[in-house]
């Protein structure tokens, strides 16, 4: 019986075996791939995602979604870019702006799922469209640059660690994973969003506070996201419209790949974090061979559909093999 | 109403020795009834007899394990609801399971629909159907949608469409639970009517005196077997009762009670749920098991669920002498008070996760240090202590919960409100689906907290249970507390007496609740609003601007809205199933390159539409490959492929324009056939085809059942994966046109052709009633959506509004659209 259950959390190790051959294969490709500064360089490219992927792996732990956080991170960026340009605020100030509005644009999808109990899928959806164009509408699709050094090290610096050149945003994303992997498995609410995930209805039956539960969880990705937005400024020195367009693949489909499941209750950041570092690889890898963004696209959609087919393929036999014929019936009923 | 002139008639519905055993229980043990034509025939058990499971398999639902079914002198073979329904079966549900989102008239139809060449004939329909109301007495709206209508008026519905597929039995389950008691007596007067006319009629109940002047005979199951079958004329309703109370007196007696009962723990004042005739009010004292009962809607449940703060109420609670309010479960449980759910796997466990989990989810808030982190030895402590306590059998507090025995899981459900200390237990059906070992330990394990000092209100439906285990059972009939029986008056008879409301008079004509009209809510039709809303925007508009209203604007605008039409109008097919597709900005711009590239490669128009039309269908397919044969979501399936579509266009073309496009290619939309443009009328085509289809074609109408309740579909032969496929490999084909129509337009395809045109197809379909949780959406309302999300997009231009905020206006449309669409189904659930 704990058998079953050493297997689950042996998903972690078939990640990280996966993680270490990717890492082979992209050696083998590209001799340069394994130099500490190029893996470094991937973690300055995967913060963003991976900041935001923290978020929705909660978000969809309650069996959620967010398709929302590419454009909310656009509506950031461009309410960074104007509070700082336009209004005049130092860019401190601006980036704190921006990480508020980020919460708001959460907060918005967030009451309209509990409030309404409107679908996230067609909520985040319709906010994907609102946030994009509201990110449009305030630019008039025009950059936003020319911003002070102090922060564009934000996103370009680097912690010099004797030979080892750590990009200044590493320690933040790392920061920020450790912290939530941990209170998402040890804390009460973390604890909560897992039952909340598995069985809404008992969990409103047992005193779970279902609504802040899910509250939380997608101000906490608006949150992150308007961190990433700041970080994602300093990266590449403007704020545009068109900043984070498709964002909501590579997070959603490092989630999945870390084995968090679509239909809630299951994964974990640690899982994410696994699962956004092997997208990093094939992404780099692939980069480095010169692989277009347009065969990458390709990759990563197949990756994605491929990820939740094994992930619920996985369940349902694993489900089989607990309850015999009787899970399997059930499993298939919907 | 006299026996003899049935008894000469046809057998219509035999069966014999019919036996049927789940997991873990025997349901029936070798049936056999015989029913013949004119007959009402009752039916009566206790809960667990073997009504349901002997309706099941009479109604094809169910196979038996053993014996046989003859309908109509002709043996069932093969046990299926459409084969049952072919020889004459009917089932009226408690509740009905047709289509809420369709109308009335579709619903009488619903699966075999009268045809004339081919195509369905609504005016044999509705002629067929109005005969059917009237030989009922009623004046149901045939458009109104079904979910609009009372339920007595549903139940009719449901009875209509028997008579009108020639149903020869008819079996009613406990039908009057949801009626007043007008409604019933009108169901009561058509009952006879049907016996008049020959049919069979099996009514199921729990209420006795229904029967008498009902059913010319009556059946008493127990335990899976006939216990007698009886003239109605000839029995009378207190024999009935100690036949149903059977033996069971002799089965173990209640231990007598040796600790005092003390204060008021918990009192109930005036506590009314919505739905309830009259506030109850009642106490709760320290040490004792209070029993709550009454038949399926008597409210017994809800009154115990609103104590627990689980359902909103009127009235207060007195705990230890303090009026308290709870309004949340939280709120409850803050005041000491716990529910225990019946329905373990609904409302009680959390599969998948450990016993562990499982039990502490409550008592977390307390197991936690400060900011909230769990103490995981404190944890594990109370777990172990609480395994013990109960005695609940398992290897392993890390393993999952499903892998426990049902009697066992219910104790881990019933050890995680103890371990958050509780004042008072409000517990449904403690023992459900448990076996007698495990059932005779809950009952101990109940008795003893009580015994410390905790209240206990057992919620429970079967008298022997709460005679073993109650110090006093309160009965509910019909909303109101008919009865306060202290443990010496709470036997069996006692309580099924006045659970079943014996003694009441049945036909109560003066009954208040018939004088309160049935509220029928007709939902204002959404084309409707739109039209008004697109027709006040254009004045509006050109008011401010009056080039709006010129020809040539409106021509544009009629032209700008034709390809995104021909898509939204596939996309409404899609989500009428309950799907979505967010592929089909990808999929636009890789079908209009490749016709573009055809065109400019010198292709003929005709060729150039066949390949292209291919191609989309071919996206199609593998949407539909991934959705159906992976059984994912469509949004995650379509989430994937819209990146794949997008990647391989730009893979294909290299990211360049192709340019130069044939003005042979570009008449479809530069064209014109008597000032009309070539697209608007391809669109207007479009949509008077699949209006045509939709209501006309078999096919049409499956999609609505399917996207509307997929259940009952599949009971009526509608097979999902033919129908998500077919919908979602039409949306590429229309794609493919709108692609063609879309390249047409301008002179080059750039390779971000499509971005974001699953946003605007999707608003146009949504905007215009296609219900996001499926069965709803017309080709009319698309029509308007398109129009008007055209129109709002010109306006901004013409206004000399930036062109950007056109996504938000989409975005907030959307949302608008979907928030009426949830506001207005709680209104009329209300």
């Amino acid at each position: 019986m704990s058998g079953l259950r050493a297997l689950a959390s042996n998903r972690e190790a078939v990640l990280f075996a996966l993680l270490i051959g990717a890492l082979a294969v992209a050696a083998l490709a590209s001799p340069s791939f394994l130099q500490v500064n190029n893996l470094l360089e991937i973690g300055r490219l995967i913060a963003e995602a991976g900041l935001i992927a923290v978020g929705m792996t909660a978000v969809i732990i309650t069996a959620g979604i967010d398709l929302s956080v590419g454009a909310t991170l656009a509506l950031c960026a461009v309410i960074l870019g104007k509070s700082w340009h336009d209004a005049g605020m130092s860019i401190w100030t601006a980036s704190a702006v921006g990480v508020v509005a980020g919460g708001l644009a959460g907060g918005f999808n967030g009451l309209l799922v509990t409030r309404l109990g409107l679908p996230p899928l067609i909520v985040t959806l319709a906010t994907m469209a609102l946030y994009r164009g509201l990110a449009l509408g305030l630019s008039h699709a025009e950059p936003v640059h020319g911003y002070p050094d102090s922060f564009l090290l934000l996103g370009q610096g680097y912690w010099q660690l004797g030979p080892v050149a750590l990009p200044v945003q590493f320690p933040l994303v790392a920061l920020v994973i450790i912290v939530s992997g941990l209170y998402l498995s040890r804390s009460v609410w973390g604890r909560w969003l897992y039952a909340l995930g598995r069985n809404e209805a008992a969990a409103r039956i047992a005193g779970v506070p279902v609504d802040a539960l899910k509250m939380a969880a997608y101000v906490g990705t608006g949150l992150l996201t308007g961190l990433a937005a700041v970080i994602y400024v300093a990266r590449v020195s403007t704020a545009k419209a068109d900043a984070g367009t498709m964002m909501e693949l590579d997070v959603i489909t490092a989630c999945v790949l870390g084995g968090v499941s679509i239909a809630g209750g299951e994964g974990s950041i640690w899982g994410t974090a696994l699962g956004l570092m092997l997208l990093a690889v094939v992404r780099r890898g692939m980069d480095l061979r010169q692989v277009g963004n347009a065969e990458q696209a390709i990759v990563v959609g197949t990756v994605l559909v491929l990820a939740v087919a094994a992930h619920s393929a996985w369940s349902r036999a694993t489900q089989a093999a607990r309850l015999g014929k009787a899970g399997a019936r059930a499993g298939s009923a919907e | 109403m006299s026996t003899s002139s049935v008894s000469s008639s046809a057998v219509l519905l035999e069966t014999r020795e019919v036996a049927k055993s789940y997991p873990g229980a025997r349901a029936l043990a070798g049936v056999s009834i015989e029913l013949k034509a004119g007959e009402i025939r009752g039916l009566i058990g206790p809960n667990g007899a073997g009504k349901t499971t002997l309706v099941s398999i009479i109604a094809g639902m169910e196979r038996p394990d053993a014996g046989e079914v003859t309908l109509a002198g002709r043996r069932v073979q093969q046990f299926s609801p459409l084969t049952a329904a072919a020889l004459g079966v009917a089932v009226v549900p408690q509740y009905p399971d047709l289509f809420p989102s369709l109308s009335v008239l579709d619903n009488l139809f619903v699966g075999s629909w009268p045809r004339r060449v081919g195509v369905l004939d609504w005016g044999k329909m509705w002629r067929r159907a109005g005969e059917a109301l009237d030989r009922l007495g009623t004046t149901i709206p045939l458009s109104a949608p079904l979910g609009s209508l009372t339920l007595a008026d549903q139940q009719m519905v449901q009875v209509a469409r028997a008579l009108l597929h020639d149903a020869r039995i008819f079996i009613f389950d406990e039908p009057t639970t949801p009626l007043t008691s007008s409604e019933a007596d009108r169901l009561f007067a058509i009952i006879r009517d049907l016996s008049a006319a020959g049919k069979a009629v099996i009514y199921i109940t729990h209420r006795l005196p229904e029967l008498f002047g009902l059913a010319h005979r009556i059946t008493l199951l127990r335990d899976g077997s006939v216990v007698a079958t009886v003239n109605t004329d000839e029995t009378r309703e207190d024999e009935l009762v100690r036949l149903m109370a059977g033996d069971a007196r002799a089965e173990a007696a209640r231990p007598r009670r040796d600790w005092a009962t003390g204060d008021v723990v918990l009192g109930v004042r005036n506590l009314r749920v919505e739905g309830q005739r009259e506030p109850v009010s009642f106490d709760v004292r320290r040490g004792e098991v209070l029993g709550l009962t009454g038949l399926a809607g008597s409210g017994a449940e809800q009154v115990a669920r609103a104590m627990a703060g689980a359902l909103s109420y009127e009235g207060e609670l007195v705990i230890d002498g303090r009026p308290h309010r709870p309004r949340t479960v939280q709120a409850a449980q803050a005041a000491g008070i716990y529910l225990l759910p019946s329905d373990r796997q609904g409302e009680g466990l959390f599969l998948g996760l450990s016993v562990r989990e499982n039990l502490t989810v409550t008592a977390l808030r307390w197991l936690c240090g400060g900011a909230g982190w769990v103490d995981t030895m404190r944890e594990r402590a109370v777990t172990r202590d609480y395994v013990s306590k109960l005695g609940v059998k398992l290897t392993s507090i890390e393993q999952p919960v499903e892998t426990l025995s049902g009697g066992n899981q219910q104790k881990v459900v019933l050890a995680r409100s103890l371990a958050a200390q509780p004042r008072v237990l409000v517990s449904l059906d403690p023992t459900q689906g448990v076996d007698v070992a495990a059932r005779a330990e809950i009952h101990r394990l109940l008795r003893e907290l009580s015994a410390q000092g905790v209240g206990i209100i057992v919620v429970a439906g079967e008298a022997a249970e709460l005679r073993c285990l109650c110090d006093r059972v309160l009965v509910m009939h019909r909303g109101c507390l008919v009865a306060d029986l202290p443990a010496e008056e709470a036997d069996e008879e006692a309580i099924l007496r006045h659970a079943g409301g014996v003694g009441e008079e049945v036909a109560r004509s003066s009954a208040p609740e018939a004088l309160a009209p049935s509220r029928r809510h007709v939902p204002w039709p959404r084309e409707l609003t739109l039209a008004v809303f697109l027709l006040a925007l254009s004045a509006v508009v050109g008011l401010l601007n009056p080039n709006f209203l010129s020809p040539d604007n409106l021509r544009d605008v009629a032209s700008n809205a034709s390809h995104v039409l021909v898509a939204a109008l596939s996309m409404t097919a899609v989500i009428i199933t309950g799907n979505i597709d967010i592929s089909v900005g990808s999929g636009l711009g890789l079908c209009a390159a490749v016709g573009a590239g055809l065109a400019v490669s010198g292709w003929p128009l005709g060729a150039v539409l066949v390949v292209t039309v291919a191609v989309g269908c071919l996206l199609g397919l593998v949407n539909s490959a991934a959705v159906v044969g992976l059984r994912l979501p469509s949004i995650i399936v379509t989430l994937g492929t819209l990146n794949v579509f997008r990647g391989v266009l730009l893979h294909t073309t290299g990211g360049k324009w192709i340019t130069g496009l044939p003005p042979s290619f570009r008449v479809v939309a530069l064209g014109r056939v008597l000032g009309v443009p070539v697209g608007v009328l391809i669109a207007a085509g479009a949509a008077l085809a699949l209006a045509l289809v939709l209501r006309y074609t078999a096919w049409g109408r499956c999609l609505y059942l399917w996207g509307d309740n997929p259940r009952s579909a599949r009971r009526l032969g509608v097979k999902g994966s033919i129908v998500v496929t077919s919908v979602l490999v039409l949306m590429g084909c229309s794609l493919a046109l709108a692609a063609v129509m879309f390249a047409a337009r301008f002179s080059a395809v750039q390779s971000n052709a499509g971005l974001g045109f699953e946003m605007l197809v999707i608003t146009c379909a949504v905007v215009g009633g296609a219900n996001i949780f499926g069965g709803r959406g017309t080709v009319l309302g698309t029509v308007l959506g398109a129009l008007l999300v055209t129109v709002i997009g010109n306006a901004l231009t013409l206004l000399q509004l930036s062109a950007y905020w056109d996504k938000a206006v989409q975005g907030a449309l959307v949302l608008a659209a979907v928030s009426a669409d949830v506001l207005g189904r709680r209104r009329r659930s209300a």
